[in-house]
């Protein structure tokens, strides 16, 4: 088993979550390329000439953007980055590589890959062994796949693949504790003893800061009798009193696909969110929350209003969900086992053999980017002692608030640079003598 | 080690200019020159001999090669190297100089044998195309520029590079920089850093109208948020394109051109329309408004002896910064771009952000477009008095400070002066920069401490 790392060749740490994508080089305290996980693609007939809306009859000729990679059979163009996927294009389809925490799309991945590697690392992986981390629950056939892709597509020198709870703890300083991870996705509980994740304790659900989101935007809208508007809709707005109707001038946007204008919705609702939301310490009391100060927010068409309960009632949602999910009657949301995410920690922890539970009781992490509401670590502390009375219960967060989106990434950075590290890497040579079977034994 | 003030160069690298010179923030940038290296076809088969046989470089070869491994440079003295250089320039790598009094000097070799010169930019696309050729252009500019003696070089340099460049091409310059050119010191730096310097504040928005592209970079308590930054394929490259474009279709200008052709007898066509847009580019007259007018009054612009009157392309020429479909990029413009970025940002550090605005970069110096960005970004930031306190309701944009006296309006130079302001404080002490022992020791990770 040859070592690797050191000096001379860098591991490439990379992390694909369902809302961030996150990759960099091992050692390093934060990744350097960090994108949302979602790939633009068109599906476009060269020849065609295409009448752009605007001012101007544009023949669409060479539209070089910069970040376009070709797929060599269809015409398929594809928009990864910030810049690129905020962009509006007609007919763009968002494309997301996980669902509910597992990849399902592969060719979304592999484009992903492509990006992070030539235009974000600009290395080529051949040359670097690569670190990749995985769901707690993820399957034989998944892992299995990834090795393949990594090896034979990509060339890597050596491999590595490590469930992200195990990384979350590392980059909390401790191998033992309860991970509580809520993302864009999807929340969930997983005890980790010694490095080791305890797989019968894994309890999650689907949902996370993105089902958030569009709760919030069906409760505005909803409570206040206005339209959300997208950004790539608006052309111009003009001021407006608070609570007044919105006055702005739209863009004609034909085409648009359900899967961007969602994003670009989630996008208008995260920044709502994140300004004005926050959890209530104690227990949900209206009365008293409603004599709570009213903060201010504008939209980005113009509306803006002051908002008090609302506050309060979207962050809930992760503590009652069962009370707080307005249910669309089109689509209706079975919340009959959810649970909140007190719930999820207690019962994940009640899954674990007696011995080991003060110690996951003291050593609860809270990472993930919809864990970052005000109040929610003093209403977990609150309610777990509820549940819970008289054990020992410490909740810990990283204290930099964006180290918490990137703390598997950060895990996996520390792992994969330690020195006794380097023995349990999986080389060309071993996959190439094995097959795809050796990483079910060494990474698992 | 002691390092004189007065050596201290400072190079900015740029995908269609390398400025450099002696590091002095009071006055433009002493010298500049295009980033392209050009090769001639005879070139290619000397260089493979040359670096298998590893001979010494008599007079006679002198005339027909170019390339030389490092050991040569240094065991040449001045005499030859100055011989090899010119020989460099006359035959086979001409490098197209322009000088900042604006006599442009063209290498004769551009106008003679143009089929055989295979002409390279070298940093297009963000990227290091070919390392050999960058060695040769810094080597280059070191030597032929600034009369650099590499055997014995006294002369500290900072860099100041793209924010797209990895890690490993810092490595790879720190390795070109200390064996090749024998530097005693160096210090990379990047160059949205520095013009937020020039302006004297340490948090700021960057916007860098570059040739290639156009970068939006916030920055906060000297730290670049890279992942905030955006960086939008669109600049002065298509700026001009479509100034030819606009140029094509009216018909007046167009006519008046091809008789300056006729009677000049100038073959190329092509190129005289180039050089009418360079001018009228850089005579001032075009402007940004508030929205491109329309039926505008012309203006009397002179070319050639000839007066052209230049009408409604004064204000369209610029036009695709804000729309880039004029160009045919369905891309973001320079406002969705700026909103992207600040997104990005943590919630508390907006406001911040958007009070402080800094111009840089060619496309920078075009009337009109501070308003105009102004305008646009209205649509962009909260507007309403009940919007929540963390929500950006003004931008304001940073002036070049008053003791500036000769750089007042010179918004392009803002990267060379805060270089030469950061190169004159960071050599100073031994553990800002990289010196050569420290390279000797460490090797080339050490660019990734320092």
């Amino acid at each position: 088993m040859t070592a690797y790392g050191g000096d001379e060749i860098s591991a490439i740490v990379l992390d694909i979550g369902s809302s961030l994508s996150k990759a960099g080089w091992s050692g390093e305290d934060s990744p350097k390329v960090i994108i949302p996980s979602y790939v633009g693609s068109i599906v476009e007939n060269e020849s065609k000439e295409n009448k752009i809306e605007g001012d101007v009859d544009v023949t669409m000729v060479n539209a070089d953007t910069g970040n376009s990679i070709n797929s060599s059979s269809k015409k398929n163009k594809k928009y990864i980055g910030d810049g690129q996927i905020n962009c509006w294009r007609e007919n763009m389809e968002l494309k997301n590589p996980l669902k509910n925490g597992l990849i399902e799309d592969w060719d979304t991945l592999e484009s992903l890959w492509d990006y992070i590697f030539n235009e974000g690392l600009m290395i080529d992986p051949s040359e670097h062994p690569l670190f990749v981390s995985e769901s707690s629950w993820n399957t034989r056939n998944i892992r299995e796949k990834l090795t393949e892709l990594a090896f034979e597509k990509y060339q890597v020198q050596a491999f590595y693949v490590a469930k992200d709870a195990v990384l979350s703890a590392f980059s909390s300083g401790r191998s033992t504790g309860l991970i509580l991870d809520s993302g864009g996705g999807t929340t969930s509980a997983v005890p980790v003893s010694d490095g080791y994740v305890l797989k019968k304790g894994i309890i999650k659900q689907n949902f996370g800061g993105d089902f958030l989101s569009q709760q919030a935007a069906t409760l505005i809208e909803s409570l206040y009798n206005i339209n959300i508007t997208p950004r790539y809709k608006i052309k111009k707005k003009n001021a407006v009193d608070a609570g007044v109707l919105p006055n702005f001038i739209e863009y004609n946007r034909p085409n648009t696909t359900p899967s961007f204008h969602q994003y670009a919705m989630n996008q208008v609702m995260h920044e709502f969110k994140e300004t004005i939301c926050q959890v209530s310490e104690h227990s949900y009391r209206e009365g008293l929350l409603k004599q709570r100060p009213l903060k201010c927010y504008e939209f980005p068409n113009g509306y803006n209003n002051s908002f008090g309960i609302e506050r309060f009632k979207i962050p809930e949602i992760l503590i009652q969900p069962r009370e707080f999910i307005i249910q669309n009657p089109n689509e209706p949301i079975d919340t009959t086992n959810l649970l909140g995410m007190h719930e999820l920690i207690y019962r994940s922890i009640n899954l674990c053999d007696v011995d080991i539970r003060p110690n996951l009781y003291s050593n609860i992490v809270l990472t993930g980017g919809n864990t970052l509401f005000n109040g929610l670590m003093d209403r977990l502390n609150n309610e777990l002692s509820m549940l819970a009375p008289g054990i020992k219960i410490r909740i810990h967060t990283s204290g930099n608030t964006s180290e918490r989106k990137f703390s598997v990434w950060n895990g996996g950075s520390i792992l994969s640079s330690l020195g006794t590290f380097h023995q349990l890497w999986i080389s060309k040579k071993e996959y190439e003598e094995i097959g795809k079977s050796i990483v079910e034994k060494r990474c698992n | 080690m002691n390092l004189k003030e007065d050596k201290i160069i400072v190079i900015e690298v740029g995908s269609y200019i390398t400025k450099f010179g002696k590091a002095d923030p009071l006055n433009k940038p002493q010298q500049q020159v295009y980033s392209k290296i050009g090769k001639n076809s005879e070139y290619k088969k000397d260089d493979k001999k040359e670096q298998e046989d590893k001979m010494e470089i008599s007079e006679q070869k002198i005339a027909n090669s170019n390339n030389n491994t490092k050991d040569d440079i240094l065991e040449k003295n001045d005499e030859n190297n100055n011989k090899m250089n010119i020989d460099i320039e006359n035959n086979n790598v001409p490098v197209n100089e322009k000088t900042l009094s604006n006599n442009v000097e063209q290498n004769e070799i551009n106008n003679s044998n143009k089929n055989e010169i295979e002409i390279n930019w070298l940093f297009k696309n963000q990227k290091i195309n070919n390392w050999e050729d960058a060695e040769m252009f810094w080597k280059y500019i070191l030597v032929k520029k600034l009369q650099i003696d590499l055997k014995d070089n006294i002369s500290p340099v900072l860099i100041s590079i793209p924010i797209e460049w990895p890690k490993h091409y810092r490595e790879n310059i720190a390795k070109i920089m200390f064996e090749k050119c024998n530097l005693p010191a160096l210090y990379i730096s990047e160059q949205p850093l520095m013009s937020l310097y020039a302006v004297g504040y340490t948090s700021g928005i960057v916007i860098d109208f570059g040739y290639e592209r156009t970068r939006v970079v916030p920055i906060l308590d000297n730290i670049i948020n890279t992942r905030a930054s955006q960086s939008l394929p669109i600049g002065s490259q298509d700026i001009d394109k479509y100034l030819l474009k606009l140029v094509k279709e009216n018909k007046d200008i167009c006519s008046k051109l091809d008789s300056i052709a006729e009677n000049e007898m100038i073959k190329d066509r092509d190129e005289l329309y180039n050089e009418f847009c360079k001018s009228l580019k850089e005579s001032g007259l075009c402007e940004l408004d508030i929205v491109p007018v329309k039926n505008a009054e012309e203006v009397d612009f002179i070319f050639k002896n000839e007066t052209f009157k230049i009408g409604d392309i004064r204000f369209e020429c610029f036009e695709p910064l804000f729309n880039p479909l004029l160009v045919g990029k369905r891309i973001q413009n320079v406002v969705e771009a700026f909103e992207t970025a600040i997104r990005l940002c943590d919630l508390k550090d907006r406001t911040v952000l958007a009070s402080s605005f800094v111009l840089t970069g060619g496309c920078s110096v075009v009337k009109g477009l501070q308003k105009r960005l102004e305008h646009e970004i209205e649509s962009v930031i909260s507007l309403s008095e009940t919007s929540n306190e963390m929500q950006i309701k003004e931008i304001k944009f940073l002036k070049i400070p008053e003791y500036f006296t000769k750089m007042k309006d010179r918004y392009q130079d803002l990267g060379f002066m805060g270089a030469s302001i950061v190169a004159k404080l960071v050599f100073m002490d031994q553990k800002f920069y990289i010196s050569r022992d420290n390279y000797n020791e460490s090797g080339p990770t050490i660019v990734n401490l320092k």
